[in-house]
């Protein structure tokens, strides 16, 4: 059992993109913060701080979590993927080649989040419908697209997904 | 904002954890944390230690027992319960107010003992608890273990009747409804992740002649706690529900409401949608308990 004082700092080992890092955290240390300012995975961002805007979200153990709602401390021991693990070698994403395509993006400063949930959706959901696409980024705000453009990039992801797969 | 210094405890058994909540004056235990660390974080509330639940294995399931009831333990997640088909197929109602709670990413953390512990009054699952008639589960220290109906464990808003400093929600669990049964969850809300303004949970079993043999109507967000409205399960008992009677118990059971008014809506507006949400979920509940509505 662990057990850490207010003002001791914890040793926390995470696998951020394939890679494991180290680093010694306090208690209220959130999981957005480590990434940010100890690990430097500036990719997810800090949008409203409350939980409602989803910029933060990351892949914590195969599932999308918003980061600033989650401690450090927490994530001890969890693989994390943030943005920067879906570029591979150099090449985008599928999901990162529809939004550019599709120009779901304007400010982008939502898009880490947008990307992250999508990229879940679709590890759960190969050939999502429209509305099963907008239920899956319903914890992502866009204050830009409108979401319309969002949505066509996350279905032509799909398809570009499927594509691959069967050639 | 980041929230208030505190210690952080992650102990891997219940007993471990309900030592340290005897132990440490002022500790509260972390579930999912989608409440919790957002109070915090605002400095609403500001716990000396948390005691993280997370840890702990085997507080994660849905199963069926073999009398029928249907045990889950208090850190499912949301999104575990949301996509069990045992639950979509058994209470409908709940897996539509799972579906419709938060957003994906907050059923990927959120637990249903969190929710149900944290006791909000405008929350999705404690009205559809107290529906179904569940019973919640109280560990204390020594193995020792207390059966409390979902009518009886919401106290207040934010109270439940958990024992503070000692005891701790474990498991809940579902009794069956007899076949002929059916129910719902309606909520309105200005956006889908946004808290409820009115929601309410039906469920009801009816006979082959479709007369309601039992049924419960409770409503959330109008009270500092789920509201039976027993005024309208009194109307429907005995009868078969149509447009007219659906009507007449919706008014009834929301006659003696005083509902809070806040930035979301007024009082009056609670208890007009309330209305009208009762009757809808009334006529819903009925279809799917006479079989002729999914």
């Amino acid at each position: 059992m662990s057990e850490i004082g207010a003002q001791e700092l914890m040793h926390v080992r995470v696998k951020v993109n394939g890679q494991w890092y180290e680093a010694d955290v306090e208690p209220r240390t959130l999981l957005i913060d480590m990434l940010r300012d100890v690990l430097g995975f500036t990719g997810p961002h800090i949008g409203c701080d409350t939980g409602h805007c989803g910029a933060c979200t990351v892949i914590m153990n195969g599932r999308s979590v918003k980061s600033c709602m989650v401690l450090a401390v927490q994530a001890d021991g969890s693989e994390i993927m943030t943005v920067e693990g879906l570029e591979k070698d150099g090449k985008l994403h599928p999901l990162q080649e529809a939004f550019w395509e599709n120009h779901a993006l304007q400010c982008g400063y939502c898009t880490p989040g947008q990307l992250m949930s999508a990229y879940f959706l679709l590890s759960r959901n190969p050939n999502p419908s429209e509305e099963e696409i907008r239920k899956g980024i319903e914890g992502n705000l866009c204050r830009c697209t409108g979401y319309v453009n969002i949505v066509k990039a996350i279905k032509a992801a799909a398809q570009k997904m499927a594509d691959a797969k069967m050639s | 904002m980041r929230p208030a210094p505190f210690e952080y405890y992650a102990p891997t058994s219940v007993e471990d954890a309900l030592r340290l909540l005897e132990e440490k004056e002022g500790a509260k235990l972390l579930a999912g944390g989608q409440s919790l660390l957002a109070l915090m974080k605002l400095r609403l509330l500001a716990p000396p230690a948390l005691i993280d639940l997370n840890r702990i294995g085997g507080l994660r399931y849905v199963r069926e027992d073999g009398n029928g009831w249907i045990s889950i333990g208090a850190m499912t997640l949301y999104d575990e319960l949301e996509q069990s088909p045992l639950i979509r197929t058994r209470y409908p109602a709940m897996h539509e107010a799972l579906y419709r709670l938060g957003d994906q990413q907050v059923r990927n953390r959120g637990t249903i003992g969190g929710s149900l512990a944290h006791a909000d009054p405008s929350a999705n699952l404690p009205p559809v608890m107290v529906a179904l008639k569940a019973q919640l589960v109280a560990a204390r220290r020594g193995g020792e273990r207390r059966t409390i109906p979902a009518d009886e464990f919401f106290l207040d808003a934010f109270t439940t009747a958990l024992e503070p400093d000692r005891e701790m929600l474990v498991e809940v669990r579902l009794p069956p409804w007899p076949p002929g049964s059916g129910g719902t969850y309606m909520k309105l809300s200005k956006r889908e992740i946004d808290f409820s303004i009115v929601e309410v949970a039906a469920q009801m079993s009816v006979d082959g002649d479709g007369r309601v043999k039992e049924s419960r109507v409770v409503l959330g967000s109008v009270a500092t706690r789920p509201y039976r409205a027993t005024a309208a399960e009194n109307v429907l008992s005995g009868s078969v529900v149509d447009d007219a009677l659906a009507a007449k118990a919706a008014e009834a059971g929301t006659k003696d409401l005083e509902p809070p008014s806040d930035v979301q809506a007024s009082s009056w507006y609670r208890k007009e949608v309330a209305k009208v949400l009762v009757k809808r979920a009334i006529l819903r509940a009925w279809k799917r308990a006479r079989g002729v509505e999914q």
